[in-house]
């Protein structure tokens, strides 16, 4: 289908060429484009004029470096031998934030996986059902989803009574007294649907038939699922781990929300508040640095593996 | 693990295993929210302690309540009102870019596009903490408040009508508007007459999502605020989670629940019946977005 | 914390350190932190020393102690702060704004939402209130300078130089606030960080203890003979929370030792605190905060580092006629020997202010004895000092039930407790760098 659009497209382009029409698309990109070099891209120039800039003697506040040939990397250097040596302040922010991405990430592979097969092949006419339900998410609050749990999860929350009710524990279990494994479990419950997006637009459109022929000529169903299933949601699986878990080295008020403790504290967490003291404010800008080009691989390589699916697509 | 065997030797059956995971996964993600808005309805300040039903924190508090706590109103107007003026910029200027990008092909058409992914996807703390930098280091005059927020919304909101409209350029093709030039009609009065009536849809359906996603947008408001007068309800939820929960916050919580509820479902029914008429689907969005 | 080779060369920032030090500084420099980081027991460090000689030529004030650019106060060296020509008070007897807006800038549940109603009928004006989460975050927003609010309350004494000095805060005029000699206590009428109080006026007093659920922790911290100990030894772990401030924080741990000097530029006692704090941090996992009057009263913590006024905050969160029974509070200054914190915080008018006139009348406003009281019983929970409020006669009533009567702060209480005072830019840089190793637990 796509291969006589794009025979056609000259056609189009062809009569829209002339004096006036030559402009006439670039003009109609002009405006985003200008927003996104002023407010997207010129921003990035300002976090870096600030990281290498200087303190105002005076006010005490960053005053931006715009010539690069005098940035002083004074405050960066600071930053990354804190985040390098296992005394730094950052250091522990920096693997902690790792880590939990990494494992709250899995977790939604793990939970979203199999919800996505189940709706893309199992649902049947409640398809459309499980399909609204599950958008929902992205349009409540994630504010009063958080809400939520953490009157759920406190000591005379429903939870605890639950569990006390039926005899398995004594006590209330204090949830949302700085562990782990409430912000973890805080982070998979914000995030999955992210993860579980792509997986399901995959999982749709494995074709009944090619899971059928090879059942016919005798594979097992693990090996039909590994594979014919598995290798059709291979790229799903990459573009899930990578919308799902890029946000999440952003977020800093789950914790703060539930587990608000000093040992939990991530990236983001440093970030922010390093942001409401003026002095530290170059401080807040190294660290938006870092996590930026932590991250430019991912969003890089998604981007331009995205291309290369719809171009392949295309042709 | 037996159940999962069945489930994967026979993929048309009702593997119980999978229907499992399908409604468990539904009452994980729901049944907590339903709690989140029973709790709006508490008698007590608890949001953990049911205490019986009332309207407090709706109508009848006389200092806290939704009906009577000009914070809340306040707020509830200020996430309005961003969310309205993000999708009445970000809306026109995302279809221009898409059409642009659409037609115009080059190696400078490349990189902007690169550009506008990047935006999609970068994470929303770098966007929040670098247009912050910019308000109050570069653009002083806009400074912090509600023109920042708005135009920190509008960053991050962009892309979405570029990626929906082009999707659905894609499954339009280019039939109807050759059609439209080969009868002597020019390109403005073809892309007038007849391509923008065949993107309503999706032009109607960006509009939604950007307003449904702005309402209840938290780090870039949150980082762009400069008083009270800028507090919208995310912020305000997110403030009494952290001092005191209180069940108003619920109830800001459910209104704004239900106004994006009744948006995007209105959204949907639009789009279905517009769509209907003219072949493609949301579907392409989705596969434009993503590479799967 | 480390420090990359590469700062000790950055002569150029020293440099500034030492520019910021001849030329008024609002907050300590990043220099500075970064040397403080470094290593303690650097040369640029120190601090609170003798009475300044140079006072006189202070641009700023005369009086107070050196250390800083600006003169730092402290008890027993008053401060009183030079009004600038180009930042005089305004005139008396003017008529205030019309269909005005007066913007106040304030801590969260710090002020009565019937007050500010009340105030707008009388005015015909509306009054919006803007909060902050901490000290270090309502100073940095009125030291950012784009924050157009007229009126600053709450702010700490330990904050008021900087604000001065920093040009952020206009002189009031005293004609339009009668309230203030008439009702407020002598001894704060013209207090030492602000003599004739030229740029303030007090607001709140609070001492600073331990509140803590008393069906969940069996020990008598009151009758023990150092309370302070019960963070150390018996501290439940999950349900700790400490005071989420530097100043507070090792106070804490300062006080806990017998060292009443908790305004010390020394490293090694700023050192010693912070290597207590962080014992607890191991032992109990504490959360920093300052949300017990949520927390203790629903049993999210057990045992809070508290500020006394927070007690009565409680109460306005419960349904009436619930006095709390599992609720206790202690300020171990009125232990025998044992030294505590009692503070008071004050108003202050914003050198941006729109809205001026209506500022000072809204001052005057909160100082009248009656509105001080519906403040203090129906909202706050934090005494004002008030001539005529006496707190012993609402023990008994839900206000100060009575096994709350320990969070009545009491005038004689101010000639015992130490308070937290204004440091100089490199002694808090030290304090703060601090105060960031224990958040990032190293």
């Amino acid at each position: 289908m796509s291969s006589t659009r794009q025979a056609r497209r000259p056609a189009v382009a062809g009569a829209a060429r002339g004096g006036f029409s030559r402009w006439l698309w670039p003009s109609f990109a002009a405006p985003a484009t200008a927003y996104l070099l002023v407010f997207f891209l010129f921003p990035f120039y300002v976090v870096l004029g600030v990281t290498f800039g200087t303190i105002d003697p005076i006010l005490q506040t960053p005053i931006p470096q715009w010539n690069p040939a005098q940035w002083d990397t004074g405050v960066l250097s600071f930053t990354l031998s804190n985040i390098s040596h296992s005394d730094g302040i950052y250091f522990g922010a920096f693997f902690r934030t790792l880590a939990y991405v990494g494992l709250a990430t899995l977790l939604c592979l793990l939970v979203g996986y199999p919800f996505a097969y189940f709706v893309a092949r199992h649902a049947g006419r409640f398809k459309g059902v499980f399909l609204a339900l599950f958008f929902a998410p992205f349009w409540v609050s994630y504010m009063l989803r958080l809400t939520a749990w953490i009157g759920l999860l406190q000591d005379d929350g429903w939870i605890n009574r639950a569990l006390h009710g039926i005899g398995l524990t004594g006590g209330p279990i204090g949830f949302l007294d700085g562990h782990v494994g409430t912000l973890l479990a805080g982070l998979v419950y914000g995030y999955v649907p992210y993860m579980i997006l792509p997986l399901l637009a995959a999982l749709d459109r494995v074709p009944h038939e090619h899971v059928e022929a090879a059942r016919d000529l005798g594979a097992s169903p693990a090996r039909t699922f590994v594979r014919v299933t598995l290798p059709a949601s291979r790229q799903a699986i990459l573009a899930g781990v990578i919308i799902c878990g890029l946000p999440m080295f952003g977020d800093y008020f789950t914790q703060q929300l539930v587990a608000n403790v000093n040992g939990t504290r991530m990236l983001g967490n440093f970030i922010v508040d390093q942001l409401r003291i003026p002095i530290f404010l170059a401080r807040g800008a190294a660290l938006i640095l870092v996590l930026l080009a932590l991250l430019v691989v991912p969003i890089a390589y998604y981007l331009w593996s995205t291309a290369r699916v719809s171009r392949e697509r295309l042709s | 693990m037996s159940r999962l065997r069945t489930a994967l030797s026979n993929p048309w059956a009702r593997p119980r295993f999978l229907w499992a995971v399908g409604v468990g996964y539904v009452a994980w993600t729901m049944i907590p929210v339903l709690v989140a808005v029973l709790f709006s309805f508490n008698s007590t300040r608890s949001i953990s302690n049911w205490a019986g039903a009332s309207l407090r924190w709706w109508i009848s508090d006389p200092n806290e309540s939704l009906l009577n706590d000009p914070t809340i109103r306040q707020a509830i107007a200020q996430s309005l009102k961003l969310s309205a003026l993000t999708t009445v910029i970000a809306v026109p200027l995302g279809v221009a870019f898409a059409l642009g990008l659409d037609r115009w092909r080059s190696r400078g058409s490349g990189s902007v596009n690169f550009v506008m992914m990047f935006s999609f996807i970068t994470p929303e703390l770098i966007l929040a903490v670098s247009m912050f930098l910019l308000f109050i280091k570069v653009f002083r005059v806009i400074g912090l408040g509600t023109t920042g927020q708005l135009l920190g919304l509008v960053t991050l909101a962009l892309a979405y009508p570029v990626v929906i409209v082009r999707a659905r350029l894609y499954s339009l093709g280019k039939e109807y508007e050759e059609a439209a030039l080969d009868l002597g009609a020019s390109p403005t009065q073809a892309l007038r007459r007849v391509t923008l009536p065949l993107l309503f849809p999706a032009i109607f359906a960006s509009a939604a999502i950007i307003f449904a996603f702005t309402l209840d947008d938290f780090v870039i408001v949150n980082q762009l605020a400069e008083d009270a007068s800028n507090q919208t309800v995310s912020m305000f939820i997110y403030s009494a989670a952290r001092q005191a929960p209180s069940p108003a916050a619920n109830a800001v919580g459910t209104l704004m629940l239900v106004t994006s509820t009744v948006l995007i479902v209105a959204a949907y029914l639009v789009y279905r019946r517009s769509v209907r008429r003219t072949g493609g689907g949301i579907r392409g969005a989705a596969r434009e977005a993503l590479p799967v | 914390m480390l420090q990359h080779p590469m700062e000790r060369r950055s002569y150029t920032r020293r440099e500034f350190l030492r520019r910021a030090g001849l030329t008024g500084v609002a907050v300590p420099s990043l220099a500075a932190i970064l040397a403080a980081c470094g290593g303690g027991a650097q040369s640029t460090v120190g601090g609170t020393g003798g009475p300044t000689n140079t006072a006189a030529e202070n641009p700023y004030g005369v009086g107070g102690v050196g250390g800083g650019t600006y003169p730092l106060a402290r008890l027993d060296a008053p401060v009183t702060w030079n009004i600038l020509d180009d930042n005089p008070p305004i005139a008396s007897d003017l008529a205030p704004e019309k269909g005005a807006k007066l913007k106040i800038f304030n801590w969260n549940y710090y002020l009565a939402p019937s007050l500010m109603r009340r105030f707008e009928d009388i005015h015909g004006v509306e009054v919006e209130l803007t909060t902050f989460v901490d000290m270090a975050d309502g100073i940095a927003k009125v030291a950012s300078g784009t924050a157009q609010f007229d009126l600053f309350f709450g702010a700490q004494v330990y904050t008021v130089g900087r604000l001065i000095a920093g040009g952020f805060l206009q002189p009031i005029n005293h004609d339009y606030l009668p309230n203030l000699q008439a009702n407020v206590w002598d001894q704060l009428q013209s207090p030492f960080y602000d003599v004739e109080a030229r740029y303030t006026v007090p607001y709140a007093i609070w001492d600073t203890g331990i509140m803590w659920r008393n069906d969940e922790i069996s020990a008598d911290i009151a009758g023990m003979d150092n309370p302070y100990e019960i963070f150390w030894n018996g501290a439940p772990k999950d349900k700790t929370h400490l005071l989420n401030n530097s100043r507070d924080l090792f106070s804490l741990a300062m006080f806990r030792k017998g060292i009443t000097d908790v305004n010390t530029g020394d490293p090694a006692v700023i050192k010693q605190a912070k290597d207590d704090i962080a014992e607890v941090v191991a032992a109990t996992n504490p959360q920093f905060d300052h949300n017990d009057y949520n927390d203790i009263p629903r049993g999210r913590a057990w045992l809070h580092q508290s500020w006394s006024g927070n007690v009565g905050s409680a109460f306005f969160f419960l349904p009436a006629g619930d006095t709390l029974p599992n609720v206790s509070y202690y300020w171990p200054g009125a232990t025998p020997g044992i030294p505590g914190n009692v503070d008071n915080d004050t108003i202050m008018i914003l050198k941006v202010a729109k809205n001026p006139v209506l500022a000072h009348l809204f001052i005057d406003f909160v100082l009248d004895a009656d509105n001080a009281q519906t403040n203090y019983t129906t909202y706050t929970g934090y005494q004002q000092p008030i001539k005529g409020i006496t707190p012993e006669s609402l023990v008994g009533s839900q206000v100060v039930p009575d096994h709350l009567a320990t969070t009545i702060v009491r005038e004689e209480d101010f000639s015992v407790g130490y308070r937290l005072l204004e440091l100089a830019p490199d002694v808090e840089a030290l304090w703060e760098g601090a105060y960031q190793e224990i958040q990032a637990g190293v």
